[in-house]
Formats: structure tokens, C-alpha cells, sequence
């Protein structure tokens, strides 16, 4: 098991409170948090990586409670994809994904060839050797995650936690992004946790996908199970159809309604 | 990571500019000579050059050179932790805490030697506050460290003028005149103030170069790599301090080298990364300083202070800079 989450309790100052009794994520799976906005997703990964510190429960990454942890050390275990922003100086490619060896190289050293090969094979994992020497600035969003990525990835993490990956993507980018996930992660046997806007991304990328609502899980489990048009429709608070043949199904919100 | 034949050059500079900053001033000794002298070859030369070259000249000059080098470092490094190219040296108060301190030590105690001292312990104190300040929670965010840099230099800077406006009108003229900053009065006992902090100060940012690029990226990236922020942060906010204070205390303010030179040299290499910027921007600064204080003494019949030139030309380089490239160097 690479992660285990038992009794989890987080709040904002009383105004909203995460509360997750019971989630675990295997070495190769993919488990996507899915819900509407101030759901809850993105607290729950801050806290899976400590960068907040909930008031109760336990998170544990490879048998191991983080909050005991250094933050080196949890950098060896955790890789973290923010979601996108452009950093205040034009950083090349290259230099972007070395940063993924920080927590493996001495506190008062610079990195050496085995971390630039580490980041390298990182880069051709994610396919973006050809752009090393470009400014990260200078890139389109589709590219931005990739390197992201390959910086995550050069950590050489057991758990990966993606924060909207697919956030400002087009068609292509969306589908590129979600397909190297799914690759390294059953590759590599690294556990992902990602959120999504989006259910029906959920249904192709998800091994398990959690529903979240107001800071609760309302249902875990296989995708098919847990996004139904029923869920979706009470979860996200609209209407929805639902488009296929039998043999996929698309749910699609009905447009201008709202309930 | 590529080292390229003009970051050899740069490397190289502040070398020959040594050289030639000793042969030049109100009395002109040749190259050959100034290198005979160095190397210890016997030479036929009046003593007084020799007196020139080591009393006075070499001792002014390698002040001039480690001014260069804190200034430089410590805008470099404090721009990559404040993620933010517009931000010196001086940003957590230390020039007007500095500034403040000599006032005291020229003003009150007419002692040169009363206000190196206490201008360095009011540049420590200045950051000191602003760190104090700005902690909350056991964290120090960088808006915070910003607004409380802002605050600490108002309250510093009123402080002086509080000085400025009781001692007497003469010694007004001197505070004045110090606070332009100038080489001028540098000898050796100078160097040997400064050595100290100034060296642990890039020493220790030089080991942390390649560190603070993960600091560049934010808080919560850091963290996520494995950076111990907060420590991190501290430890560049410390060494970058002390240089400077060393500096400041010193020679006085001498403003925009902290700026132009790591923006330069960010630009000519074109790569934000530490672990070039460091090290380039120290002999860049060191080159920089040394050539502008050749210009203060040997440009005109008399003294300039360095600061004004230093300014002069630093405000319109950047100009140029910002209109030739656009502000892409930082998106």
C-alpha cells in the first residue's frame, strides 16, 4: 500500500472542515478525487504532501507517517504537480527538471551526472528531451505540465499527487498529459492522486475514483461505480444527461440549468 | 550545465581591471611596473610608487572589488528568494539602519571609527526588526518581509533625519557626504573589516546556489522538493545581510550595483540559474566596482563619491536594458 489515510480532520477555521475516515491508494493505481469546486480536493492532497497540517489522523506513504517525516525526506517519497503558474525567472527546461533532485543531493552541494541522467530519463519518459534547452516561461500550458511532470517524476517518488492536470489544456494536451500518468504509473508501479473537473476523464484515467462533497467522500470505489449519472447530478447540484451506446457511456451536463 | 567561453571571460575580468585600477590615479604608474611589483621582481621604480601601489591604491582597490562582490551576491540572492528582479541589497532595511548608525557615530561621537561599527550593528539590527517582524506563525512570508523592510527603513530613516536636523551643520555636511559612499578613505585596516563578513557571507550563498532556484519558485514548490523553506530563507536572508552591513558600514551607500550586475549577467548568459549567477555576478560586481571607483578618483580633479556614479550610470543601463529586451528576462 502506498498511501493509507485514516481519520483525517482539517478545517479552515470552523468555516469548512475535511473530514476523510478510510482512503488507500496501491503501488500502479491511479485513484482521481473528483468533485465541484470547494469540495475539498485540493486540501486533501496539501495535506497528503504536509503542506497543511490537519488537526487530526494519520497519513501514511509507504508505511511511513509524514508528519514525522523531514521534508527532504518526504520529498523522496511524494512528487507534486501544482497546479500551473509561471515562475518569475525564465528557468531552462533542463533546470526545471533538475529541481526534482533537491531532496537527493547533499543540502550544500549542486547536483551531479547522476542526477542530470535521472532528469534526463525523467524528460524522455514525458517525451520532452527536444525542448531541454527552452525557457519553462516561454512554453504553451500543455508543455508546462509536461515538464512539471518530468520534474515530479525525477524525484523519483512512490506517490505522485496531481493537482488539476488537466487544467487550461486543450483536446490533445489533455489526453497527452493523462496517458503519460497512466503510463509511468503503471510502469513504474507509482500510486497517483489526482483531482479532475471532469467526470468523464475520470472514467477513462481512473482505477478508483473518490466523489467528493462539502469535504466528505460521498462514495469510493471502481469509476463505473461511483460516477453514475445519479451521483454526478447530486454531487455537482445540475442536471445531466447521459450520451452513449452501451458500450461507453458520457455524461454531459443539460445545459442552462441549474437547480 | 554549460560553461561557455564568456562566462570564462567573465571569470576572468576582475583580473586584468586589478591591474590596471592600480596604475590609474592622480599620480599614473605604468602597467609593466605595477606588474613587476606584484610578481616581486626587483625594479628600479621610486619608493613612493611602491608606497602608492601597496599603502594606498591596493587596499582601495580590493575594497572596491569586495564591495562589488557583496552588493552583487546579495541582490542576486535576495532577488531569487523575494522571486522578485527589482529587489537589492537594501530592501530589509539595512542601508538605513547603516545609514542611521554612522549618523550617530559622526554626529554625536565624531568617530569614524564609532560609526563603521555602529552602522554595521544598526544594519544587523535594521534586519534583524524586519525579520521579527514579519514572522508570524513560524513562518516568514515574503510579502510580509517586504512591508516590514518597508516599515523598518521609514522608522530608520526618520531617525536620521532626527540626527541630521540636531548635530551641527558642519557635521551634517559630513553625514551627507558619507552617505553618497566612497572609497576614498579605504586602507587596509577597512579590508580586514570587511574580509570576515563578507566571505562567510558568500561562502555560505555560494554553497546554497543551486538551492535557491527551488526557493524562486515559491513557498509551497519548495516545500514539495524538499526544501526546508523557512531555514533556507533565513539562511540567505543572514549571509546577504551581512555582507552588505560589512559594506555599507564601510564605504557608505553605493546603490544599484545589487541590481545591474546580476540582471547582466542573467542576460548575457541568458539563464536565471544561481549556480552561474552566483559566482558571475561576485566577479562581475568585483570588475564593476573596481572600474566605476577608477572613474570616482581619475575622471575629474577630485573625489566623486562612487555612489553617484554608480547611480549615474546604473539607472540608464537598466533603462536600456529594460527597452532593448523587453521585460522577458523575468516574464
Amino acid at each position: 500500500m502506498v498511501l493509507r489515510i485514516r481519520g483525517l480532520r482539517f478545517s479552515y477555521g470552523g468555516a469548512f472542515t475535511l473530514e476523510v475516515d478510510h482512503l488507500r491508494v496501491r503501488e500502479g493505481e491511479i485513484l482521481v478525487l473528483l468533485g465541484p469546486n470547494g469540495s475539498g480536493k485540493t486540501t486533501l492532497l496539501k495535506c497528503i504532501n504536509a503542506l497543511i497540517r490537519p488537526e487530526s489522523g494519520k497519513v501514511e506513504i509507504a508505511g511511513r507517517d509524514i508528519f514525522s517525516l523531514r521534508r527532504r525526506d518526504l520529498a523522496r517519497l511524494v512528487g507534486y504537480l501544482p497546479q500551473g503558474h509561471v515562475p518569475s525567472f525564465p528557468f531552462r527546461v533542463e533546470d526545471m527538471v533538475l529541481l526534482g533532485r533537491v531532496a537527493h543531493v547533499d543540502p550544500l552541494s549542486a547536483p551531479d551526472r547522476s542526477d542530470y541522467e535521472i532528469a534526463w530519463s525523467a524528460m524522455r519518459a514525458v517525451g520532452i528531451e527536444d525542448f531541454a534547452d527552452r525557457p519553462y516561461t516561454e512554453l504553451s500550458g500543455g508543455e508546462r505540465q509536461l515538464v512539471l511532470l518530468a520534474r515530479a517524476l525525477a524525484q523519483e517518488p512512490r506517490l505522485l499527487l496531481l493537482d488539476e492536470p488537466t487544467n487550461h489544456l486543450d483536446f490533445r494536451n489533455q489526453a497527452l498529459v493523462m496517458g503519460i500518468v497512466r503510463k509511468v504509473a503503471r510502469e513504474k508501479g507509482i500510486g497517483a492522486v489526482m483531482t479532475l473537473h471532469d467526470p468523464n476523464m475520470a472514467l477513462r484515467v481512473a482505477d478508483r475514483v473518490a466523489l467528493m462533497s462539502r469535504g466528505r467522500l460521498m462514495r469510493e470505489g471502481r469509476p463505473q461505480d461511483v460516477i453514475t449519472p445519479q451521483t454526478v447530478s447530486e454531487v455537482y447540484g445540475v442536471e445531466v444527461e447521459r450520451v452513449g451506446d452501451g458500450n461507453g457511456m458520457y455524461i454531459f451536463p443539460a445545459l442552462g440549468v441549474s437547480t | 550545465m554549460r560553461v561557455r567561453p564568456l562566462s570564462i571571460a567573465l571569470a576572468l575580468l576582475p583580473l586584468p581591471v586589478f591591474i590596471v585600477s592600480l596604475c590609474i590615479g592622480s599620480y599614473p604608474i605604468p602597467p609593466a611596473t605595477v606588474i613587476q611589483m606584484l610578481l616581486g621582481i626587483p625594479g628600479d621604480w621610486p619608493r613612493v610608487e611602491w608606497a602608492i601601489v601597496f599603502r594606498l591604491r591596493m587596499p582601495r582597490v580590493i575594497m572596491a572589488a569586495l564591495g562589488g562582490i557583496a552588493l552583487s551576491v546579495s541582490g542576486a540572492s535576495l532577488q531569487s528568494t523575494f522571486r522578485n528582479p527589482l529587489v537589492d541589497s537594501y530592501i530589509l532595511g539595512v542601508s538605513a539602519g547603516a545609514a542611521f548608525g554612522a549618523a550617530l557615530g559622526l554626529g554625536i561621537l565624531s568617530s569614524m571609527a564609532a560609526a563603521q561599527v555602529l552602522a554595521f550593528c544598526m544594519g544587523l539590527l535594521a534586519f534583524t526588526l524586519t525579520y521579527a517582524a514579519a514572522r508570524t506563525r513560524g513562518e516568514t512570508p515574503v510579502v510580509s518581509l517586504v512591508l516590514a523592510g518597508i516599515i523598518i527603513t521609514a522608522l530608520f530613516s526618520a531617525a536620521l533625519s532626527t540626527v541630521k536636523f540636531f548635530v551641527d551643520p558642519h557635521k551634517t555636511a559630513e553625514i551627507v557626504y558619507w552617505l553618497m559612499g566612497s572609497f576614498s578613505c579605504a586602507g587596509w585596516d577597512d579590508v580586514a573589516w570587511c574580509m570576515l563578513p563578507v566571505g562567510t557571507g558568500f561562502v555560505l550563498l555560494y554553497l546554497l546556489r543551486w538551492r535557491m532556484n527551488a526557493l524562486s519558485m515559491g513557498d509551497e514548490e519548495a516545500k514539495a522538493l524538499g526544501v526546508d523553506v523557512h531555514r533556507l530563507r533565513f539562511l540567505v536572508l543572514v549571509a546577504s545581510t551581512l555582507m552588505a552591513s560589512a559594506i555599507v558600514s564601510t564605504v557608505g551607500i553605493i546603490g544599484w550595483v545589487g541590481l545591474i550586475v546580476p540582471h547582466s549577467v542573467r542576460m548575457a548568459l541568458r539563464t536565471p540559474d544561481n549556480r552561474i549567477v552566483i559566482p558571475l555576478s561576485a566577479c562581475v560586481g568585483a570588475a564593476y566596482l573596481m572600474i566605476a571607483d577608477d572613474f570616482a578618483r581619475a575622471a575629474t580633479g577630485y573625489e566623486l563619491p562612487v555612489g553617484i556614479l554608480t547611480t549615474l550610470s546604473g539607472a540608464p543601463f537598466f533603462l536600456y536594458l529594460l527597452r532593448r529586451k523587453g521585460v522577458r528576462v523575468w516574464s
